[in-house]
């Protein structure tokens, strides 16, 4: 649901400023608003803002602190991700700007940082000097050789695979000089690269250089080694490289280990320096927002109904009538601007997180996370039903709710993972579906009916089940806009409805070759010619939009086709291989790719119908997100 | 033989023009997406979505080249 909000106005003498603040923080329950957007505070003539020139440096100096700060713990999460979720210690009311605070943070800031920037960049270098090595490195025992005869010298070369004609062009000049006392050998390729050794006597060096190199230039195109490895011998360069490549690999394995020592020792530190720069941050940002009078201060926001209550008790208290609250109840005319929260029930509240991908649904509006409770696992199971798999999905949801105890976003999607897994349990059952055909194979019957067969079947039960879900969208959106007066438009989303059933019922009549009359016509005709009546002639457009919708639910079908046929291709590879190891191996790896598609594509698709077809009919979106004045 | 043959090809034609104007249109949604993440990472998952809203028009080729062949 979504919690009823009361708009709020503290107000007190201005000395009182700052312990206001303090214990609406401390209370955090208050999303204050700029008072620059209150109608009230603007029209009453008060100035806006009370950040004073020291406030803003202050807010200069907090900010940029608190992104270093940020920055350093991420770098420190990657290096150790146990240090993730550390725990800051409560950081009281230390003065978070002071100079010697400052620098000290800053210097850690900054030794954490240049580790990782070190890290990074040696990791890079290590990408390109190993796609050098895989290219020349078949040529170093030949470059040894080469070296300890003295007599031939050599040089290497990278072109592009895209220009064979400068491979001629070399072996023409060379061949012109050398008369064929020369080799050109390749060596291995990369992203589109390959390399040649070219080989020629010592002797010949300079005459090679004048009239081979030094004509080609332009003409050719080769990829250069980096001047920083560049040695006078092709030969040294490559031991250049070869060197220069391990060094860098130590080199990122002791910035990894000092990263990690980094977080061994400052992750508390950071996380509590962070805990109160963003308070520092927080503070002076809402001080922006607050208005005033030469005497008070006024704050604006707004409140969950229920919490006000213990917030006014707790300001009575401490500032002994000093500080005032008023309260009141939203207008309709201010649903737009009012901070939506939603509320559910501990099941339910896992599925908030399918609707973080869109803004919150419009205050007074209806909060859809119960119906996608119902529907998105029901969809998902209906896809890909199959009771091996759903043991999977348990496992793996017992699993990572183990290994994250208490992190609630894996808490939240184990729960999720759990609905999905009974669903797919379950239409695995009724289908008869176990790893594919295996339950099949062992001799019994699928108890509803077998999809794969019975195509049609599975897709009337589809459509039937999208015109359920549409209607309910329908119904939740005619009920509400007939609670807010809108008879007319609550009228049509209840016609749609009645359509959708109509046709419905036409297309029933037909599939089952039962026989139709004109009079049957009227189940959609009577409830479209009262859309039409109320809405225009327009509303005959929607026909289609109304057909398209139902059909879409039809990947519901196509996808849970898609996911038996490959299962069933996997224990093919078993049954033809024999049992051997090797068709037990390949039915394994197809079965896990199913797995893998069968974890996404449903959960998109489910999605999908939700986002686009069901919230079509009732969901309407904008309002921010409650947000209240409150530590991180 | 002559409708088996027509049958086949009416199926074949409805889920390949439609896979086709599928790929072409998640093609340009992708390339857009790529664009949009680069600047905000946060929308990774609507931008998912919305590769997957072309999808309608090859499973729906998909449901007509059934009806085709079960017909």
């Amino acid at each position: 649901m979504i919690v009823p909000m009361e708009r709020l106005l503290v107000a007190g003498p201005n000395t009182f400023v700052n312990p206001a603040l303090k214990l609406l923080h401390d209370a955090g329950t208050l999303h204050v608003t700029n008072s620059r957007e209150d109608p009230f505070l603007t029209a009453s003539g008060l100035a806006t803002g009370m950040l004073g020139v020291e406030d803003e440096e202050l807010l200069g100096l907090a900010e940029p602190l608190l992104f270093e700060v940020k920055s350093a713990l991420a770098h420190l999460a990657l290096a150790h991700p146990a240090h993730r979720e550390l725990i800051a210690i409560e950081p009281g009311n230390k003065d978070w700007l002071s100079d010697d605070f400052r620098e000290h943070i800053g210097a850690i800031c900054g030794e954490v940082s240049g580790a990782a920037a070190l890290k990074r960049r040696l990791e890079e270098e290590l990408k390109h000097l190993g796609i050098y090595r895989r290219m020349f490195e078949e040529f170093k025992p030949l470059v040894d050789m080469a070296v300890s005869m003295r007599t031939v010298e050599l040089s290497g070369f990278i072109f592009h695979e895209k220009a064979p004609e400068a491979e001629a062009a070399l072996e023409n000049a060379l061949s012109a000089v050398t008369g064929g006392g020369h080799a050109i050998l390749h060596g291995g390729s990369e992203e589109g690269f390959t390399a040649l050794l070219l080989v020629f006597p010592l002797a010949m060096r300079n005459r090679i250089q004048n009239e081979v190199f030094t004509r080609l230039t332009g003409r050719i195109h080769t990829i250069n080694i980096p001047a920083e490895y560049e040695r006078a011998t092709f030969a040294d360069t490559l031991t250049a490289l070869f060197e220069r490549e391990t060094l860098a690999e130590a080199g990122a394995e002791q910035a990894a280990l000092q990263l990690r020592e980094y977080a061994v020792r400052y992750s508390a530190l950071l996380k509590t320096a962070e805990k109160g720069l963003d308070w520092t941050v927080k503070r002076l940002r809402v001080r922006n927002f607050l208005a005033r009078s030469g005497r008070t201060f006024w704050i604006s926001g707004w409140i969950p109904r229920g919490s006000r209550e213990e917030l006014e008790a707790r300001i009575l208290r401490e500032f002994d009538g000093a500080v005032l609250v008023l309260a009141a109840e939203p207008l309709p005319d201010e649903y737009p601007e009012v901070p939506v929260l939603l509320r559910n029930g501990r099941w339910a509240k896992p599925f908030e997180r399918l609707l973080q991908f869109f803004p919150p649904p419009v205050y007074g509006s209806v909060d859809p996370t119960v119906m996608m409770m119902v529907f998105f696992p029901l969809f998902f199971g209906l896809i890909l039903g199959d009771v091996g798999y759903a043991f999977i999905m348990f496992a793996m949801a017992l699993f990572f709710r183990m290994r994250r105890t208490g992190v609630p976003l894996w808490n939240d999607i184990t729960t999720i993972i759990i609905f999905c897994a009974i669903s797919s349990l379950s239409f695995g059952i009724l289908y008869g579906e176990f790893f594919g055909k295996l339950w099949n194979q062992m001799g019994m019957p699928p108890p509803l009916f077998d999809r794969k067969h019975e195509i049609m079947v599975t897709e009337v039960a589809v459509l039937a089940l999208g015109g359920l879900h549409l209607t309910v969208g329908n119904l939740v959106g005619g009920v509400t806009l007939a609670a807010k007066r809108y008879y007319r438009l609550a009228a049509m989303n209840f016609l749609d409805a009645a359509t959708i059933w109509g046709i419905a019922y036409v297309a029933f009549l037909a599939i089952a070759q039962r026989p139709l009359g004109w009079a049957h016509a009227g189940f959609v005709v009577t409830p479209l010619s009262l859309k039409v009546v109320a809405g225009g002639l327009k509303e005959i457009l929607e026909i289609p939009k109304l057909v398209s919708n139902i059909l879409s639910y039809s990947r519901l079908m196509a996808l849970g086709l898609a996911s038996i046929m490959l299962a069933d291709v996997a224990d093919d590879f078993y049954t033809m291989s024999g049992g051997v190891l090797w068709g037990i191996a390949a039915a394994l790896a197809l079965h896990l790719v199913n797995f893998a598609l069968g974890m996404l594509s449903p959960a998109i698709q489910s999605l999908r119908l939700h986002y686009v077809e069901f919230f079509n009919q009732f969901y309407k979106m904008g309002n921010r997100r409650y947000e209240p004045f409150r530590s991180m | 033989m002559t409708e088996v043959c027509f049958r086949y090809l009416g199926a074949s034609i409805a889920v390949g023009l439609g896979a086709l104007a599928t790929a072409y249109v998640q093609g340009k949604i992708g390339a857009a997406a790529v664009g949009a993440l680069i600047e905000r990472r946060e929308l990774t998952g609507l931008m998912i979505l919305l590769l997957a809203i072309p999808e309608t028009m090859v499973i729906l080729g998909f449901v007509v080249a059934i009806m085709i062949l079960l017909g």
